[in-house]
């Protein structure tokens, strides 16, 4: 071998291992079968329902605070009142599906479930999930008053699948606008009732006592998906229609884009980058008179530890038309499961932790609302989270986010469009087109 | 015949004690390595697991070079490669020669310089967002006390965010390049200086014809370290500004990450990963024959 050989040989040998080197990336069981009593009356006012003494349920679920440690605290408290015992198997969100899988089509070992609306079908078309109408519907396994009725419609029915109910809803959010009473009563606007409204007062408002306009959400990260999604069921107008085949209508699509130009422009210098919390801290600390963003975001408007600007805020639905408010539903699904040896104990859980009473515990601490209609007309929820009103009217016409396996790359695609509109490298038809390319590329249609 | 066998029962032992080492290469990088070079010539996608694999054969690789986000995000990358490696090494040269000079306080200058090499780079990204925030942030608030136009959002401005994310990259790095040139300089031998100053050389004479030669197997590590670090970049732009504002701060290792872990396009992000090993390969291939001819010079 001559030594010009070795040489090259040994070169290629070393810039091979320098770039591999630097370019390398990197549940219990149930225990035995249901012996308790369904039917037990709770044992104490607006307790759970039934005694279920030894029974051993194991729920799994995400980890992540404060959802999780109030679960937990919930989950002590039913153990307590019905005699069973509540573990909780809460995993990091990224491994969740995964580990719930393995589970399931193994020989199960889950009594409840969180199921993310992006792989519910994937379970109830598997047969992992059991139906509990029968349980929603019979009297005895709920308190007086009880029923499927008890729930928003809506959202409910996002736990429906192939005519059966599987699971119950809880922690629900949707887009709002929040506005800035003072200030509009000082300009002597009136209050925004349609979003034709909310980019003239945004233009009005912008630069005046160094405030913004309005911040909302420009970056690619799903927020701005969720509020163009909001935009287009105001209008009547979805992603996709029950075949997933697209229905995006392009004319609403580039009305939407527009409205969107135009708030981008009365809002604060760097939109372009800002997630949910980015605005929120800017309206907060008094930088924007308005704000589009999630009821989660919004929740740090009201909190006088964190904003400049609690008490002085109003909030309403987002409508292209006066007295048809829209939004996006956010929510996540309970679910039991078909293996379980104690569906009688876990129902009893389900229904009692997705009561409104339960939900206002979290909801204050987190900001997430219930799936229950008595939920929203709680006085002390209310004081906290002011949003509510406007809240509930927008879930009357929300459509949940899109759960489709291929959801997120049209996803990416819509904001990017949005994004260059903004930016003025397309015109709003350009964007709304470019944008129905995509998703019909992706979703089909 | 005893040290022949002595010499082979040594050369035995050796491999054995290679063998390990020989071991987790093979099933921590080629394995994988091998894996993802199959799999990039599979049309399979993550959201299709049930389903075969397709065979695809080099329709990854064509697609890759028809595909303009994969140009934009090339284009991306060599500017951010060029202006980040080439700030970082003047300055990084600049900063090590004006340590060299110093008498008193070296050692404390040295740690404090080396701080921002030590900070994870998704936390320095954190405390970069905080710092140039248009609303809130200390250089926002400092530009506004010197009545210079405050507010600006460095990172959703399409012109400003590229330039930005360099910056960033320039503050962290630029410590690494420090570092080994400093230690380039501390070993080039006395006798050569003082030859130099019985000569009446000028200090900037010295530092051109006597250090920048000296230490240009140093120079070459840099390069050819951080080219392949910044080629890769991928946490800083993903926590800073996921690609945006649209797509001017789109690289080609954040483009392999969402095509692979949000498009869930297994296929083509194995194939845009080739691409990203086999350019990195020829770049450092590049760097260490200059090295090595460098070496055979001296």
């Amino acid at each position: 071998m001559s030594p010009r050989r070795h040489s090259s040989r040994h070169r290629l040998a070393l810039a091979l291992l320098a770039g591999l080197t630097l370019t390398a990336c990197g549940g219990g069981g149930g225990g035995g079968a249901t012996t308790g009593q369904p039917d037990a009356a709770p044992a104490t006012p607006g307790g759970p329902m039934g005694r279920f003494a030894g029974e051993e349920l194991v729920l799994s679920r995400w980890a992540g605070d404060p959802w999780t440690s109030g679960q937990k605290q919930a989950a002590a408290e039913w153990a307590k009142a019905t005699g069973g015992t509540l573990d909780i198997d809460a995993v990091p969100y990224e491994n969740l599906h995964d580990k719930q899988a393995l589970t399931l089509t193994g020989a199960g070992g889950y009594d409840l479930l969180y199921v993310h609306p992006s792989w519910f079908g994937e379970f109830a078309k598997a047969g992992h999930l059991a139906p509990i109408d029968g349980y929603l519907a019979d009297a005895k396994r709920n308190p007086s008053g009880f029923s499927a009725d008890s729930y928003l419609p809506n959202v409910l029915a996002q736990g429906k699948y192939d005519g059966k109910q599987y699971c119950l809803p809880d922690f629900v959010s949707t887009t709002l606008l929040a506005y800035r009473k003072d200030v509009f009563d000082k300009a002597g606007l009136p209050a925004p009732q349609t979003l034709d409204d909310v980019a003239a007062a945004a233009a009005k408002l912008n630069g005046q006592d160094g405030m913004a306009g309005i911040a909302l959400p420009g970056k690619r990260a799903g927020a701005v998906a969720d509020i163009m999604g909001s935009l287009l069921t105001a209008q009547d107008n979805w992603w996709y229609g029950p075949d997933q085949k697209t229905t995006l209508d392009k004319a609403k699509a580039a009305k939407a884009i527009d409205f969107y130009v135009k708030a981008a422009k009365a809002a604060p210098s760097g939109v372009l980058n800002f997630h949910t919390d980015e605005a929120a801290t800017a309206a907060a600390q008094g930088k924007a008179a308005m704000i589009i963003s999630t009821t989660p975001s919004l929740h740090a408007l009201e909190d006088p530890a964190k904003s400049a600007t609690a008490g002085k805020w109003g909030y309403a639905p987002l409508a292209f038309t006066a007295g048809r408010p829209a939004g996006e539903l956010i929510y996540w699904n309970w679910c039991v499961a078909a293996k379980s040896e104690h569906k009688d104990a876990a129902y009893s859980f389900l229904q009692w932790y997705t009561s409104g009473a339960q939900q206002a515990k979290v909801a204050i601490a987190a900001a997430t609302a219930g799936g229950t209609k008595d939920f929203y007309t709680n006085q002390d929820v209310q004081a906290k989270l002011p949003f509510l009103t406007a809240m509930n009217q927008a879930l009357t016409t929300s459509n949940p986010q899109p759960s489709l396996p291929t959801w997120p790359k049209a996803q990416d695609q819509i904001e990017l469009a949005v994004q260059e509109a903004i930016q003025g490298k397309l015109t709003p038809d350009q964007a709304a087109d470019a944008m129905f390319q995509a998703v019909q590329t992706t979703l089909g249609g | 015949m005893a040290s022949r066998t002595r010499r082979r029962t040594g050369r035995g032992l050796g491999h054995a004690m290679l063998g390990p080492a020989l071991l987790l290469l093979l099933a921590l990088i080629i394995v994988p390595l091998v894996y993802s070079a199959g799999l990039s010539a599979y049309s399979w996608k993550l959201t299709d697991i049930d389903l075969p694999k397709q065979f695809a054969g080099l329709a990854n690789y064509t697609r890759l070079l028809g595909d303009p986000t994969v140009r934009t995000a090339v284009l991306n990358t060599i500017v951010y490669v060029v202006a980040a490696v080439g700030c970082e090494l003047v300055l990084g040269f600049v900063i090590a020669a004006a340590l060299f000079e110093m008498t008193k306080g070296r050692r404390l200058a040295n740690a404090l310089i080396l701080l921002p090499m030590i900070i994870a780079p998704v936390i320095t990204a954190l405390l970069w967002r905080y710092l140039l925030d248009p609303q809130f942030g200390l250089v926002a608030q400092v530009m506004g006390v010197f009545g210079a136009p405050s507010g600006i959002g460095w990172f959703g401005d399409q012109h400003l965010a590229l330039p930005a994310l360099i910056v960033v990259d320039i503050w962290q790095w630029t410590p690494f390049v420090i570092l080994i040139l400093h230690a380039g300089m501390l070993s080039i031998g006395q006798e050569q200086f003082e030859a130099a100053s019985m000569d009446g050389a000028s200090r900037l004479v010295v530092l051109r014809r006597i250090m920048l030669p000296a230490i240009v197997p140093q120079i070459m590590i840099v390069l050819l370290f951080r080219t392949m670090d910044t080629y890769r970049i991928f946490d800083t732009v993903f926590v800073l500004t996921k690609g945006g504002p649209g797509l001017a701060t789109e690289t080609i290792g954040l483009y392999t990450y969402r095509t692979g872990f949000s498009y869930f396009d297994m296929g083509y992000a194995m194939a845009l990963s080739i691409f990203i090993l086999v350019t990195v390969v020829l770049v450092s291939s590049v760097y260490i024959r200059l090295l090595r001819r460098r070496e055979v010079l001296r």
